[in-house]
């Protein structure tokens, strides 16, 4: 096995925080295989535009990149849970549920369709919540809102709650937010949003962020690239990318931290959603995870796969509360149902 | 030759006169998503991607019109000091050389990555999902349509030569 | 292929190309193609269908181009501005110079209700031109100032070159806009002066008008000419810059409303035909994609480029330039000058952007101050020989007795005023950076 090289870009550009997640996993590669290995990594946008990145990857015109995988769920909607859920994991739920439940072998099935190994490697927990110039502290200020919002799956449950979901670029946001084309919008965790200047724009921050309960990040591999390695190499690959993931956990639960106290020292008003609201959101949640798995059978499998490791954990985690490191939730989607669509 | 040449310029003319007014349509759909936003507090949930992909079909499959116009850009100054002949000669070395690999990328790497994207039934991911492969369908065919247009540009430069070498 | 060799082939490839006169589009993806042969190999030729698809046209901030284009295009057909060019040119009779003051004043409203080049160069070709040349007005004068002040439309918001380059920094449409306004209105300004300060001076060069022909109209019937001709581009003004600076809209819808108001004075003014409509359609259509498919042979040529590490090659030579953060400003912006003469604005654009703006945000230098600055050097590029669309546009209209060479001559007072305004907004970059901290903060 001679050096390889390979060209590795991202979704995330310079500026965005999300990329010290994918250098992090390039310097410990380097610096741990780079006889064998040497990455040549660029920022996004510089080869292509984000949005390419998979194409690329897929094509092998570059070897890999780094990803939020469901900015690919217009080519199979399985890879939204993949990335996140609408109030369902959290961070250690992710962790748990990719190393010890089978979600790894689940990103390698899925990335697979597409010529691709998948190594996760980022994981962030709760995202802000939405941000913006309307104060939203209950549901029933969502009534006739327009929200930034990602993802199908949580425009539906958006919809159910009265408001309706504006797509932009997440670039756009602080100036759609600034300018009153949206009342408020979602973005990333406090970290990312403060460094992304939202405490410019925003007057009120409403938690939890029941629409991106934690989130998952990762390097798509080109299958051949993958199988040039040698064995020891690939296994350096996933060991920098668990290395990494514990990493980014505690990273950004620190980025978090400290940018919630500078909002609030910029005067961000943080309401938080009450328990009750926060379970009709999970009423809604619950049937919209059913609709949406059964549009696709990879979907149902995957949702299956998930809901099934909650049911398993809470056998131990509801008897260590207050010491558990997940939500207690008894209200789950049907796992009957979901099977049903598989 | 020349009535090849005068085939296709009607063809493109033809195409390009029918493509044209989406322009129109493009705005008609932006007016219709403010006013709906304006009017009745809520947007559309399909106009941004179909805007977006109108826009990118709109100046693609202009772009073999363009070129039967002479509309694209380009540095002819010093072209037009040569004779006639020595221009066509230079035309068509331009496009061999520059031309004919630009094409070939589009229509081959163009197929497959449109392929790529029927075959897995590409949608947009937002609440209304929008096929996403016609537009990247878009990229072949309109590298289909200058590639047309080109061999008849290049036919009237052959035609230019073999008149002066008879003169 | 070494990452120096290929910058020097790719290049090399692309003037060669250019000067044989090829069009621009497939000489730049031509040399993308050969490029990825020889530098970063084969299997690297996909990202030029990602980088044609991503970049040109999934898009959404590029679809105002098109819509600012029509915009332009039903504007110049309900012929208010040869109309306002009368009201004017009456206004200014008594001065010297008056004539080219108007195209100035009517440059610059055009300017800021469309955002293309060469909007009004055509049409102030046609409608001004002779008339300055019959009343003795200075041959290379006329042109000049008509030339300079056409290509302001691009710099002055609305202008769809502002909005490719917000595409691709990470500065927004608005401040960008917001930025550009002061500087545009700026170079306006100083093409002003410079007419009145030379017809001063040389009085041959710009005589008034006779007095028998101002009389033709009495006070009262210009004040109407003026109010009612000077309405619709200020309704224009309003409409586009209102909406978008108010944030009422984003700036591809604040395009579509430009549509929309400037149909309504098409029907109001112009000839309402069907016939015409469907034409301005295709116009349109066919500057849009003159303008468009620029953009994607440059963003072929620089996706590869930058996979074969050329980007990197010039970045590193910039910064090795001695002179420090000055000396790198200076060798970028002379570069941009330089590309000017020979590329136009959407190849200058895609191929400096994706270099220059790393380093001026690695160096902490106002990331929007250096885009503006661009910008207005670029107004040079309309200008300067051998290539620059003011001149084609005007040498298309011009009557017979003015020659390439006499335009040659008449954009030098301009470029060179172009370049004092440059440097005067290096000393007080606050005439950029002003206008977009009022309004956005
Ligand atoms: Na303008
Ligand atoms: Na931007």
């Amino acid at each position: 096995h001679a050096q390889q090289e390979w060209t590795m870009t991202t979704t995330w550009p310079d500026n965005l925080d999300l990329i010290k997640i994918d250098q992090h996993w390039v310097e410990l590669v380097n610096k741990l295989a780079g006889e064998e290995l040497q990455i040549n990594f660029r920022a996004g946008g510089t080869l292509m535009p984000g949005t390419e990145v998979f194409d690329a990857t897929q094509t092998g015109a570059i070897q890999a990149s780094g990803d939020w995988p469901g900015y690919w769920a217009g080519l199979s909607p399985a890879f939204s849970p993949l990335a996140t859920t609408t109030s369902l994991f959290n961070g250690v739920d992710y962790l748990n549920w990719i190393q010890q439940w089978g979600g790894f072998e689940l990103y390698q099935e899925v990335y697979g369709n597409y010529n691709m190994v998948y190594l996760p490697y980022g994981i962030t927990n709760n995202e802000s919540g939405f941000m913006g110039n309307t104060p939203i502290e209950s549901i029933a200020d969502l009534e006739g809102k327009r929200l930034r919002l990602s993802g199908r799956d949580q425009g539906r449950v958006l919809e159910e709650l009265g408001g309706s979901q504006v797509t932009l670029a997440g670039g756009e946001v602080y100036q759609a937010i600034e300018r009153g084309v949206i009342d408020a919008g979602e973005f990333s965790t406090p970290g990312v949003d403060y460094n992304a200047g939202f405490s410019e724009v925003a007057d009120y921050w409403s938690t939890p962020g029941w629409h991106q309960s934690a989130s998952v990040f990762g390097v798509m591999i080109n299958k051949e690239a993958w199988d040039e390695l040698s064995e020891e190499t690939q296994e350096t690959l996933k060991i920098a990318a668990d290395a990494t993931m514990a990493w980014s956990l505690a990273w950004s639960e620190r980025q978090s931290t400290e940018a919630t106290v500078k909002f609030q020292e910029d005067g961000v008003e943080i309401s938080t959603l009450s328990a009750e609201d926060l379970a009709t959101i999970q009423d809604a949640t619950n049937e919209v995870i059913l609709r949406g798995a059964c549009e696709d059978p990879m979907h149902a499998k995957v949702y299956h796969s998930m809901i099934s490791y909650m049911e398993h954990y809470a056998n131990w985690r509801d008897v260590t509360v207050p010491f558990n490191m997940s939500r207690s939730i008894d209200n789950l989607p049907s796992l009957e149902e979901i099977e049903a669509c598989m | 030759m020349h009535a090849i040449a005068k085939a296709i310029d009607s063809f493109n003319e033809l195409f390009g006169r029918i493509v044209a007014p989406l322009i129109a349509v493009i705005t008609l759909i932006v007016l219709y998503d403010i006013a709906m936003r304006f009017f009745l507090g809520r947007p559309s949930d399909w106009a941004f991607d179909v805007t977006k992909m109108l826009f990118g079909a709109h100046f693609m499959l202009m772009a073999a019109y363009g070129l039967r116009h002479h509309a694209h850009v380009e540095v002819d100054v010093l072209k037009r000091l040569l004779s006639r002949k020595k221009q066509a000669a230079l035309e068509i070395i331009g496009y061999v050389v520059f031309f004919i690999p630009f094409i070939w990328l589009m229509l081959t790497y163009g197929w497959s990555f449109f392929e790529r994207s029927i075959s897995r039934g590409e949608t947009t991911y937002g609440m209304v999902a929008i096929p996403v492969y016609p537009v990247k369908g878009v990229i072949v065919l309109a590298a289909a349509l200058i590639l047309l247009q080109a061999i008849a540009v290049v036919l009237r430069a052959i035609i230019q030569l073999r008149e002066e070498n008879h003169a | 292929m070494s990452a120096e060799l290929l910058t020097l082939v790719m290049f090399g490839g692309l003037l060669i190309g250019l000067f044989m006169g090829h069009p621009l589009a497939f000489v730049l993806g031509g040399v993308a193609v050969i490029g990825a042969f020889l530098g970063p190999g084969t299997n690297t030729l996909g990202i030029i269908i990602n980088n044609v698809y991503g970049n040109a046209m999934d898009n959404y901030v590029l679809v105002a181009i098109p819509l600012f284009i029509l915009m332009a295009r039903f504007l110049n057909d309900s012929g208010v501005t040869e109309k306002m060019f009368d009201a004017m040119r009456l206004l200014l009779a008594n001065l010297r110079g008056g004539l080219a003051l108007t195209v100035v004043v009517v440059s610059v409203l055009l300017a800021a209700t469309t955002g293309i080049v060469g909007a009004s160069i055509a049409v102030m070709g046609m409608i001004a031109l002779v008339p300055m040349l019959k009343y003795g007005y200075n041959k290379e004068l006329s042109a000049g100032v008509i030339m300079a002040s056409g290509c302001l439309g691009i710099l002055i918001p609305p202008s769809i070159m502002l909005i490719l380059m917000a595409s691709y920094s990470p500065v927004s449409v608005g401040a960008l806009f917001a930025g550009a306004l002061v500087p545009g209105l700026m170079l306006g300004v100083m093409y002003a002066l410079y007419v009145l300060i030379i017809c001063f001076v040389k009085p041959s060069y710009g005589p008034k008008v006779p007095a028998a022909e101002r009389a033709e109209v009495s006070t009262k019937q210009l004040l109407i000419m003026l109010a009612k001709y000077v309405v619709p581009p200020m309704s224009l003004i309003l409409g586009v810059l209102g909406a978008l600076f108010t944030g009422l809209a984003t700036a591809t819808e604040a395009s579509a409303i430009g549509v929309f108001i400037a149909f309504i004075l098409f029907m109001i003014f112009g000839d309402r035909k069907l016939s015409t409509c469907y034409n301005t359609l295709i116009d349109a259509g066919k500057t849009t994609t003159m303008v468009m498919l620029v953009l994607v042979g440059a963003t072929a040529f620089t996706g590869v480029f930058s996979i074969g590490g050329g980007m990197d090659v010039i970045s590193e030579l910039v910064l090795s330039m001695p002179g420090g953060t000055v000396g790198a400003l200076i060798l970028m912006l002379f570069l941009v000058f330089i590309l000017g003469m020979f590329l136009d604005w959407t190849g200058i654009v895609l191929l400096s952007f994706p270099i220059m703006l790393p380093i001026v945000e690695t160096m902490g230098i106002d990331v929007l101050w250096f885009v503006v600055m661009v910008a207005v050097v670029l107004q040079t590029s309309f200008l300067t020989p051998p290539f620059g669309y003011a001149l084609f546009y005007l040498k298309g209209v011009a009557p017979p007795g003015v020659e390439i060479v006499d335009l040659y001559k008449a954009v030098v007072p301009f470029v060179a005023l172009i370049l004092l305004a440059c440097v005067l907004m290096a000393f007080f970059p606050v005439l950029i950076t002003g206008l977009p901290s009022i309004l956005l903060d």
